[in-house]
């Protein structure tokens, strides 16, 4: 890999606060001010979708995915597990700056597994219709969430996982 | 009073040691503790993989004295968590190290990797006092494309997850105990059982790691 890849890659580890579900994960950790990009709107907004479940189902899902996704913490110095060179080189680089942006990251990894795993698929949504639903308190946020969850996503091109 | 002072140092008297990952194979098993044996794959050449197991309570379905299982915690000087890294390890060969734990008997869980906690799903079994429990081999490895293992290798994340420093979840494959896996010199004549392992449908993020679902057993336990 070209020198200039691997700082891109390691680049946009430590600065990009882009989150796809930034209402969930912002309740979790203050977002960092100005870093998101427009350009990757359709990549950050996005909902679980699983039309066939029960509501009480899908609020119960989302509690416990959102429960088990905020414990996660950013690795430690030390930490020998790095994934790839990007991982080897952020460990050793700006550990305290990278922790918060890092998180969020961790955060949206763990609850897109979580919710993958409880058969959830996931759909692209406008960053005005994001606004909407991650907005409020989680109590508001995850009857919006089970709204957008239980809804049709006829003719919507379903995400990777 | 004096029947507290009674119960504690029953408590006391009756807890098992605290787990001890062996450097060797003892010429005989301490009847008041139980000892697991796996064989751990490499995670990479020369990146060995770590375990954690933990107490398990498969009604409120928690590590024991955490989370839904708060109310429910081991005994004073009981193993609260049984940590097997890289050393030590009593037998390495063909890319696999095996190891022999000596733990307070009981039911444990299988509840982590190096980054990656299997809240969503794993195995649990007895582990039974004065015996081996033989839990097979466990491969461990990042779900990016870079695991030596046939059953870890195919599984990748999704682009952006992988561009991006430990947000890739680990994959865990168990194998339980079957008669071609190695067997350390000095064994065979020690009590010893496979795990017998069932689902352990969840439990709570108390190592405060990525997530993941464990691989089905081979035979779809």
């Amino acid at each position: 890999m070209p020198s200039s890849g691997v700082a891109r890659r390691v680049c946009a580890a430590l600065v990009a606060v882009s989150t796809i579900v930034p209402g969930i994960a912002a309740a979790q950790e203050p977002a960092a001010a100005g870093q998101a990009q427009e350009a990757d709107d359709a990549d950050k907004y996005n909902f679980f979708s699983q039309p066939t479940a029960s509501r009480e189902q899908v609020l119960a899902d989302f509690d416990e995915c959102r429960e088990l996704a905020s414990g996660v913490k950013p690795p430690q110095p030390g930490y020998v597990y790095s994934q790839g060179i990007a991982g080897a080189a952020a460990v050793g680089l700006l550990q305290g700056f990278m922790k918060g942006a890092q998180r969020r990251h961790m955060f949206d990894a763990a609850l897109r597994k979580c919710m993958s795993v409880k058969g959830y698929a996931r759909y692209p949504m406008s960053k005005e219709q994001a606004k909407l639903v991650y907005d409020g308190s989680w109590t508001e946020m995850r009857e919006k969430l089970a709204d957008r969850a239980l809804a049709s996503t006829e003719g919507m091109t379903r995400m990777e996982p | 009073m004096k029947a507290l002072v009674l119960a504690v140092s029953l408590v006391t008297a009756t807890a098992a040691p605290a787990a001890t990952v062996m450097k060797t194979v003892p010429a005989t098993l301490d009847p008041a503790s139980g000892y697991i044996l796996v064989r751990m794959g490499e995670r990479a050449p020369d990146l060995w993989n770590m375990l954690r197991i933990a107490p398990y309570d498969p009604v409120l379905q928690d590590i024991r004295g955490e989370g839904r299982a708060k109310g429910n915690p081991v005994a004073k000087g009981a193993d609260r968590s049984v940590s097997i890294g890289a050393k030590p390890f009593i037998a390495e060969g063909d890319h696999v190290r095996t190891y022999l734990v000596a733990v307070t008997p009981g039911r444990y869980v299988i509840q982590s990797g190096p980054t990656t906690c299997f809240c969503l799903g794993s195995y649990q079994f007895e582990v039974a006092a004065g015996r081996i429990t033989d839990m097979g081999t466990i491969h461990i490895g990042p779900e990016n494309g870079s695991s030596p293992w046939a059953a870890l290798k195919p599984l990748r994340s999704t682009a952006d997850i992988e561009e991006r420093a430990y947000t890739v979840a680990e994959a865990m494959q168990v194998l339980p105990w079957r008669e071609s896996m190695s067997l350390p010199a000095g064994m065979s004549g020690l009590p010893r059982d496979p795990a017998r392992y069932t689902v352990a449908a969840r439990f709570g993020n108390h190592v405060g790691q990525l997530l993941n679902r464990a691989l089905p057993i081979e035979g779809g336990q």
